[in-house]
C-alpha cells in the first residue's frame, strides 16, 4: 500500500513531463513548415487549348434545365468599355422576361433575372438589360452575364449554363495593383497534385491564386466567395484582396472537396 | 451593386487563425501550475457546494413568467419555420435558414445561453411545448417506462447522431437532410411521450439533459419549493453551480459525447486531417470522418474512463467517475467557447439575413434580408484571446471543482490521491485542446 501511494506521483509526473514535450514540440514544428509556393513558370499545361463560348457544367445542383422545352430563352452581350474604367452592358435576350428581384412568384422557365459576373465574381443581379460597370483596373477583364430563375437558380440548357461571355480591355482606369503573393494549384485525376496547401499571406495583400484543372468545374473560395470556372486548357484565375483575416477553404464545387486553404493574419 | 451574396456552402468555410505559439505556451503553462498547486496549496474543506447555494434575488417571476410565455411561442414558431424551410426552402445550406437555426444558434447559441442563464431549453423548447400537448392529449395509461428510457441511456443516442451528421456525413448540413432530421426526432420523441408521458421521455431528449448540463454553470438558480407555487432565484457565483450536480453515468457518456465530439470538430480542421482527407468525397469521406469521430470520442471517453478506474481503486469509492463528472462541464464549455465563439458571433450573422426570408422566396420580412455580413466584427486578435483564456479558464474551474469534490468526500490524504487520475485526464485534455488550436 505505502509502495503505491509513492509510486503515484511518478507516474502522474512524467505524464505531465511527456505532455509537456509533445506540446513543446507540437508548437515548434509549426513554424517549420514552408509551404508558399510563388509561382514558377509552368510548362506542363496546355495555355492554348481552345476557349468554348459557352461555361460547361456538370448537372449540379443550382441548375434547371431547359432542354426540353422548345425556344428556350437565350442571352448575348456586348460590352462596349469607356475611357473611364467603365464598361457599358447592353443585354439581349431570346424568349426571357426580366420580372423585378423581389418579385415573390414561382419559377418559371422564361422568367427571372441576370446575374453579372465580373472576373468570377458576382457583382450584380439585374432586372433590366442595361447596365454600367465602374471603377475597373487597366487590363483585361471577363464578364459573365447569366440567366437566372427568380429563385437565383442558373438556367442551363444540355448541362450548359445560360450564359454570354465578353473579354473588355481596360485603358484610363486605374493601374492594378501587382499582387503581392502568386499561388497555384494543380488538381488531376481527382486529386490535388503535392497535397493540400494552405498559401499564407498577410492582411491587405494582393493575392492570385492560379488553379488548373483537368475537369470542368468550378472553384470556390469562401467568405470571400469567389466563385471561378475551370476546366482543361483554361485555369481559373482567383484574385483576392485579403481584407478578412482567418483561414479559408477552397473547394471545387462538383468534385466536392477541398483543393487549398487561404490563410490571411 | 450593393447586393450581397451567399453563396458558400457548407457552415464551416472560414477557420481561426491558429494561436500563436507563445499564447499556447502560456497557457499550458498556467494550466499545468495551477494543477500542480490544487494537490496542496488549496483549501482542505470543501467550499464551492455552499456557494453554489447562492444568495436569494429579488423575484421577478410575474413578469418572468410572461416573458417565457412569449420566448416559447416565438421557439415554436421558430420550430416549424426552420422544419419547414429544410423541405421547401433552397436546398443550398447557406442560402437556408435550417443549417443555420440548427448548427450555430440552437447547437451553439442555446448551449452558450445556459450556462449564461441557467436551463432556459426547459423552457422555452418546442419539443417541451409539444410534450406538454401530447401529455394533456394522451390518456394515463398506468403503464411503466422500459429501463433504456427512465435510466437516461436514450439521451445518448441524439448527441451521437447529431455529432455524426455535423462533423462526419459529408452531406449532413444539407436542408433536406436537416429537414427530415428534426422531424424524426419529434415524431419520435412525442411516440415516446405519447406511450410513456412527457416526464419520461424528456430523458431521451439528449439536447435537453447536455444544455441542462450547461446550466449548472449559471450565476442563476431557480428552486422549486415544493409547498408553495411561487419559486425562488438565487444568485450565486458563475460556474460553482457544478460543484452540487450529481451526474448519473448516463449524464456522464452524453457530457463525454460532447466533449469528444467539439475535440474531432478541432481536430478535422487541422492541417493533419485535412491532408487526410484531402481528395476525399462523398461516402468515403464520410468513412474517413467517420472513423475519425469515433477514434477521437473514444480516446477521450477511454481515458476518463481509465482515470474514473484508477481513482475509483485508490479510493475504494465505485462511483468515482460520476462523482467526478461535474469537473468535465467547464472544460466542456470551455472547449465550446474556444471553438464556436466566432462562429456565433461571424457565420451567426447569416441567420438575421436569413429569417427575413425563410424559405428563399424573395421576402424581406424584418428588413434585413440583403444585410451585409460583417467578417471583421471581432479580430482576430480578440478571438485568438477568448480561445485560450475558455480552455485554460474550462481547465482551472475543472480543477478547483474535483478538488472540493475529492475534500468533501474523502479525508484528506484519500483526497489528495483521488486528484492525481483526474488531473491527469484533465491536463490532457487541455493540453489537446490547446494543441488543435495551434491548426
Amino acid at each position: 500500500m505505502k509502495k503505491r501511494i509513492i509510486e503515484f506521483p511518478r507516474r502522474v509526473i512524467s505524464l505531465f513531463f511527456i505532455l509537456s514535450v509533445l506540446l513543446i514540440s507540437a508548437c515548434g514544428s509549426e513554424s517549420q513548415r514552408t509551404n508558399d509556393s510563388p509561382l514558377e513558370e509552368k510548362t506542363d499545361h496546355d495555355h492554348t487549348g481552345h476557349n468554348h463560348g459557352g461555361h460547361d457544367h456538370h448537372s449540379g445542383d443550382d441548375f434547371i434545365d431547359l432542354s426540353s422545352i422548345t425556344d428556350p430563352p437565350n442571352v448575348s452581350i456586348v460590352a462596349i468599355p469607356d475611357s473611364q474604367g467603365g464598361v457599358r452592358l447592353e443585354i439581349e435576350l431570346e424568349n426571357f422576361e426580366l420580372v423585378p428581384l423581389d418579385a415573390p412568384k414561382g419559377n418559371q422557365p422564361r422568367e427571372g433575372h441576370l446575374h453579372v459576373k465580373l472576373d468570377g465574381k458576382m457583382v450584380a443581379m439585374l432586372s433590366e438589360k442595361n447596365y454600367y460597370l465602374s471603377d475597373l483596373s487597366n487590363g483585361q477583364h471577363e464578364i459573365v452575364v447569366s440567366l437566372s430563375s427568380i429563385d437565383h437558380q442558373s438556367f442551363s440548357l444540355n448541362g450548359k449554363l445560360i450564359a454570354d461571355t465578353a473579354t473588355v480591355t481596360i485603358s484610363g482606369g486605374y493601374e492594378a495593383e501587382p499582387p503581392d503573393a502568386l499561388f497555384e494549384v494543380e488538381v488531376s485525376e481527382g486529386k490535388v497534385i503535392g497535397g493540400l496547401s494552405r498559401f499564407e499571406v498577410s492582411k491587405g495583400d494582393v493575392v492570385e491564386i492560379t488553379v488548373y484543372s483537368d475537369r470542368n468545374d468550378e472553384v470556390h473560395l469562401h467568405v470571400y466567395d469567389n466563385m471561378v470556372d475551370v476546366g482543361p486548357g483554361i485555369p481559373a484565375v482567383i484574385k483576392v484582396d485579403a481584407t478578412i483575416p482567418g483561414i479559408f477553404e477552397a473547394e471545387l464545387h462538383s468534385a466536392g472537396f477541398r483543393i487549398f486553404e487561404l490563410q490571411v493574419s | 451593386m450593393t447586393e450581397v451574396f451567399i453563396f458558400a456552402h457548407g457552415i464551416g468555410g472560414r477557420l481561426d487563425l491558429p494561436l500563436s505559439e507563445w499564447q499556447v505556451a502560456w497557457a499550458g503553462g498556467v494550466a499545468l501550475v495551477f494543477s500542480f498547486a490544487a494537490l496542496g496549496y488549496f483549501w482542505h474543506k470543501p467550499l464551492l457546494k455552499k456557494l453554489s447555494i447562492g444568495r436569494p434575488a429579488f423575484s421577478v417571476f410575474t413578469w418572468l413568467n410572461l416573458f417565457k410565455t412569449i420566448i416559447r411561442y416565438i421557439s415554436l414558431t421558430l420550430f416549424t419555420v426552420v422544419l419547414i424551410a429544410g423541405f421547401i426552402g433552397q436546398d443550398n445550406t447557406v442560402a437556408n435558414l435550417a443549417p443555420i437555426t440548427v448548427f450555430v444558434v440552437f447547437w451553439i447559441g442555446i448551449a452558450f445561453a445556459s450556462a449564461l442563464f441557467g436551463h432556459i431549453w426547459r423552457e422555452i423548447s418546442p419539443w417541451e411545448t409539444l410534450g406538454k400537448l401530447v401529455d394533456q392529449i394522451r390518456k394515463e395509461n398506468g403503464e411503466s417506462a422500459p429501463k433504456w428510457l427512465t435510466s437516461g441511456w436514450a439521451a445518448l443516442a441524439p448527441i451521437s447522431i447529431f455529432h455524426w451528421f455535423e462533423l462526419a456525413y459529408h452531406d449532413g448540413a444539407s436542408p433536406r437532410v436537416l429537414g427530415w432530421w428534426i422531424l424524426i426526432y419529434t415524431v419520435g420523441l412525442m411516440a415516446i411521450a405519447w406511450r410513456w408521458g412527457w416526464t419520461q421521455a424528456r430523458k431521451a431528449e439528449g439536447f435537453g439533459v447536455l444544455f441542462g448540463a450547461f446550466a449548472e454553470l449559471s450565476p442563476f438558480r431557480v428552486k422549486e419549493t415544493e409547498a408553495q407555487k411561487p419559486k425562488k432565484m438565487f444568485i450565486r457565483v458563475p460556474f460553482v453551480g457544478v460543484a452540487n450536480y450529481e451526474m448519473t453515468s448516463s449524464q456522464l457518456a452524453v457530457v463525454l459525447a460532447a466533449l469528444g465530439g467539439t475535440a474531432f470538430d478541432g481536430f478535422s480542421r487541422t492541417r493533419f486531417w485535412s491532408e487526410i482527407i484531402v481528395g476525399r468525397n462523398k461516402w468515403e469521406l464520410t468513412l474517413v470522418n467517420t472513423v475519425g469521430l469515433i477514434w477521437i470520442v473514444a480516446v477521450v471517453g477511454v481515458a476518463y474512463h481509465l482515470a474514473g478506474k484508477l481513482g475509483g481503486k485508490t479510493t475504494g469509492d465505485a462511483k468515482f467517475s460520476e462523482r467526478f463528472g461535474a469537473s468535465l462541464i467547464p472544460i466542456l464549455f470551455g472547449y465550446d467557447l474556444a471553438h464556436y465563439f466566432s462562429l456565433l458571433l461571424l457565420e451567426g450573422q447569416a441567420f438575421k439575413v436569413l429569417i427575413s426570408d425563410p424559405f428563399g422566396k424573395g421576402w424581406d420580412i424584418f428588413g434585413t434580408a440583403t444585410d451585409p455580413i460583417n467578417w471583421t466584427l471581432i479580430s482576430s486578435g480578440v478571438i485568438g484571446w477568448v480561445q485560450v483564456l475558455s480552455i485554460v479558464g474550462g481547465h482551472l474551474v475543472g480543477v478547483l471543482v474535483s478538488h472540493d469534490r475529492g475534500i468533501e468526500k474523502f479525508e484528506l490524504k484519500k483526497a489528495m490521491q483521488s486528484q492525481y487520475p483526474m488531473l491527469a485526464v484533465m491536463v490532457l485534455y487541455t493540453m489537446f485542446g490547446l494543441v488543435l488550436m495551434t491548426g
